[in-house]
């Protein structure tokens, strides 16, 4: 539901924005700076990934594969040519849409990301919404009711969550809700049940740096004058909080939450190691170790594409919350 | 308050029946409805359905089931027919080999030679695979269910190279029609349903199975990719998957405590072993490499690091290989300093220890205190595992710590580590012994499978003697299944015939 109400609501924006016609160009301008971004970014990685010791072709080929037969290789995949030259063949490749095939298990790496991707971004949807849903409610009576006991079982808790390990937490999750209750399949993806675990998991790590930083825009915020005046004239606490207050606070919260999904789009290797969950985090590690090169810079592709992306939403976002953020594209 | 109270009692009533009902219901289906479904879990994804596109265990697990091989390998690591039919060798170089009438591939095509030739022509060409076969000149039909293979030379593991999974029998208009091995066409005893990269593979009972002895016996086998070691004991205590082909050591214990649950081991073909270094000083002196495999304390390598789950190494393969025997080594500190003396090093030396991963760590940690105790001090070098290869290749270790597994045949495993041709490749101690050259080479033609194993043994012996390895233990394998379970069978290469397995 609330996915739906945050597309619908990007949606009428840039309905709103398009009759302004600033902000699509602040838009067009944006997505136009991801291109140096990204040909920055496939360069690094297509240089350090060459850089690592290990010869691609013995990893196609595998043990027991010949002199000969490595040579054979490395000449017919053109292992032997400047790296600068291998370079331009990825990007020519890249720019007619062809991601190449993976050195380790033949298929098309397009397609393996077509499968794995949509697999994190379910997860990581679903985690962050848990993590809004908790979170922002906690950093709110926590900073109305600073130093009260609520505040500060929330801050520890908030503490607990952000020193835990990702992994830690998830075996404790399995061994509680499905060894010894039986509620979560322990693992694996098949339907909502599957996911809420491993969701959790990935929102308790994010719960903690949101309320904090929810927390404490929060109180910057209520010191403020104008909340004193809304006092003043007579408004009432909760409309206080909710329309003056929060929504003034929330840019540092909202900034916060793009970075974690971000980060999360990215995959979340250990996460979803424990739950076997098949998404890209997964697969970009492997690849890794696989020093499968086409595989990797595809992953690493997507994960700068959707960090910039959702970058460029956040952005927007201010803009709809802070009006004066708004004017200052004009 | 009548009325409520006879309400109750209604309520009361229906809740009892349906309760018995329920727990009747209960009780019937667990005693007489058979799970017909296994999962299996598996540490990591397949890499390929196309069983020459992919050389590692998980795949090839998938592989045995959707094809099949001329031959395949028992539990005792003996080659057994599989397609083939019979065979016979006209010549040292030359095998004719028969295939059975009437096997028929999953699309009901049957099966002909034509389809060995192209599926061994294949095999041959397949980057992943082509070693497999290297030895092989040419395939030739002779009739409908006949071929021909010709070696370049004589090549005693000849038959052995047939049950790898890299030697599959494919269907040649399948081959052709380039689907990519997308919805792969076998004739193995399952057939393939579907791949989630990254989730589970399912496969389906082929009713057409040309052996009928040797069915599949479950309706379904569901490999699931859990790749968290704790994870997959928790799924087989959930009972999300009935078998786990690689139990964590730590969980042994876990799953043997558990009377729902049931725990098989195997020593495997893996070994690890401490190599030394034979062209650098002081271990090119045979004796002190002696002196080494009486100070280190294999029982103690053990558990720490596989918990005690093997056994102690006293050669330099896993005792399930043809020709295996014994060194004559034992851990004795005493005997190796007399060695250590005896070879000019009374006060011993310092050495290095190069070696790469967190396991390995731990087992160069063990063998650094063996070494105390004689005097000899050692220092460890951990280092990223593409560096630590590249620097083994250039022989700039003095001594390390690595495992192999190896394939069935000894050889696949004895030429690349021991022979002189291969220094700068898998000779790790870089040992050159004309000696040990020939042996390996007599062996490799040997046909005869008696005298082929007396050749081995000598190797033993005469490789021991030189001592260029501590062989320090073999991992067992451990497979972890459903109490329930019928025939879950283990090879040293681990889970074995999942076909058989059944509830």
């Amino acid at each position: 539901m609330r996915i739906v109400s945050f597309y619908l609501f990007i949606l009428e924006y840039l309905f709103c924005a398009t009759i302004g016609g600033i902000v699509v160009k602040y838009i067009l301008r944006r997505l136009l700076m991801l291109l140096p971004v990204m040909i920055g970014v496939i360069f690094l990685v297509f240089f350090i990934i060459s850089l690592t010791p290990g010869d691609a072709a013995s990893m196609i080929l595998g043990d027991g594969a010949t002199e000969e037969t490595i040579r054979e290789l490395r000449i017919e995949m053109g292992f032997n040519d400047p790296l600068i030259i291998q370079y331009g063949r990825y990007m020519a490749d890249l720019l007619k849409g062809d991601m190449g095939t993976s050195y380790s298990t033949g298929r098309s790496v397009a397609g393996e990301i077509g499968q794995r991707f949509p697999n994190t971004f379910k997860l990581t949807v679903t985690a962050i919404i848990l993590s809004i849903l908790i979170s922002i409610p906690i950093g709110v009576v926590s900073a109305t009711k600073q130093y009260s006991i609520f505040d500060n079982i929330g801050m520890i808790v908030a503490l607990i969550g952000i020193s835990m390990p990702s992994f830690w937490t998830g075996l404790i999750l399995i061994i509680a809700f499905s060894l010894k209750l039986g509620w979560f399949p322990s693992g694996g993806m098949r339907g909502i049940m599957s996911l809420i675990l491993p969701a959790f998991t990935l929102a308790i790590a994010s719960t903690a740096s949101i309320t904090r930083t929810t927390r404490s825009s929060m109180l910057e915020v209520i010191r403020q004058d104008y909340i004193n005046t809304a006092k003043a004239k007579g408004v009432s606490k909760g409309k206080v909080i909710r329309k003056h207050a929060l929504k003034n606070a929330l840019i540092p919260a909202i900034t916060v939450i793009g970075l974690e999904f971000g980060v999360l789009l990215g995959g979340a290797v250990l996460t979803e190691t424990v739950f076997s969950w098949p998404g890209i985090g997964r697969l970009m590690v492997e690849s890794i170790q696989r020093k499968d090169t086409p595989m990797v810079l595809g992953c690493v592709i997507v994960f700068a594409l959707s960090f910039s992306i959702v970058n460029l939403v956040i952005d927007i976002l201010y803009a709809y919350i802070d009006p004066r953020i708004k004017a200052n594209y004009s | 308050m009548k009325y409520k109270t006879k309400l109750t009692l209604y309520f009361a009533l229906v809740f009892m029946f349906v309760s018995l009902f329920v727990y009747a219901g209960g009780g019937q289906e667990a005693q007489g409805q058979v799970k017909n479904e296994i999962a299996v879990a598996l540490s990591a994804d397949i890499t390929s359905l196309d069983p020459q596109g992919h050389n590692d265990t998980k795949s090839e697990a998938v592989s045995f089931l959707l094809f099949n091989r001329l031959f395949r390998l028992n539990t005792d690591f003996e080659v057994v027919p599989d397609l083939a039919e019979s065979w016979e060798q006209p010549s040292d170089t030359e095998w004719v080999i028969k295939i059975k009438e009437g096997v028929l591939f999953h699309d009901g095509t049957e099966m002909t030679s034509e389809d060995v030739k192209i599926s061994l022509d294949r095999s041959r060409e397949m980057p992943k695979v082509q070693q497999v076969l290297s030895e092989v000149k040419s395939v030739d039909i002779i009739d409908k269910y006949t071929v021909k293979v010709t070696t370049n030379s004589a090549f005693a593991p000849f038959l052995y190279t047939l049950v790898h999974a890299g030697t599959s029998i494919l269907p040649k208009a399948y081959v052709e029609s380039g689907d990519n091995f997308a919805k792969p066409v076998g004739s193995g005893p399952y057939t393939f349903v579907e791949w989630t990269s990254g989730d589970r593979v399912i496969l389906e009972k082929n009713e057409n199975y040309f052996d009928k002895n040797n069915m599949g016996q479950s309706a379904k086998i569901i490999f699931k990719v859990i790749p968290e070691g704790t994870s997959r004991t928790i799924a087989l205590e959930t009972g999300e998957v009935d078998v786990v082909a690689e139990i964590p050591t730590i969980d042994m214990n876990k799953v043997k405590d558990n009377a729902d649950l049931k725990l098989y081991e195997k020593p495997s073909t893996r070994l690890d072993f401490f190599a030394m270094n034979t062209e650098k000083a002081p271990f090119d002196k045979k004796i002190v490499r002696q002196a080494m495999n009486y100070a280190i304390d294999k029982e103690a390598i053990m558990m720490v690091a596989i918990d005690g789950a093997g056994i102690k190494a006293d050669s330099v393969l896993a005792p399930s290989f043809l020709g295996y025997k014994a060194g004559p080594y034992s851990f004795d500190p005493v005997k190796a300093k007399k060695l250590l003396a005896e070879a000019g090093y009374p006060d011993g030396f310092e050495m290095e220890i190069m070696t790469s991963g967190d396991d390995r760590k731990r087992i160069a940690e063990v063998i650094q205190a063996s070494l105390m105790d004689v005097g000899i001090k050692a220092s460890i070098k951990m280092l990223e595992w593409g560096t630590f290869i590249d620097s083994v290749l250039k022989g700039d270790e003095e001594t390390l710590v690595l495992g192999w597994t190896s394939n069935p045949d000894p050889d696949a495993t004895l030429t690349p580590i021991y022979f002189s041709g291969n220094i700068g490749g898998m000779n790790f101690s870089r040992i050159n012994d004309p000696k040990i050259d020939q042996l390996l080479k007599d062996a490799r033609e040997e046909l005869d499978l008696t005298k082929r194993a007396l050749i081995y043994n000598k190797f033993h012996e005469y490789v021991m003697e030189q001592a260029p390895f501590v062989p320090l233990f073999v991992k067992n394998n451990i497979v972890g299944a459903n109490a329930g379970l019928k025939d879950v069978e283990l090879s040293p290469q681990g889970l074995w015939n999942i076909e058989k397995i059944h509830y």
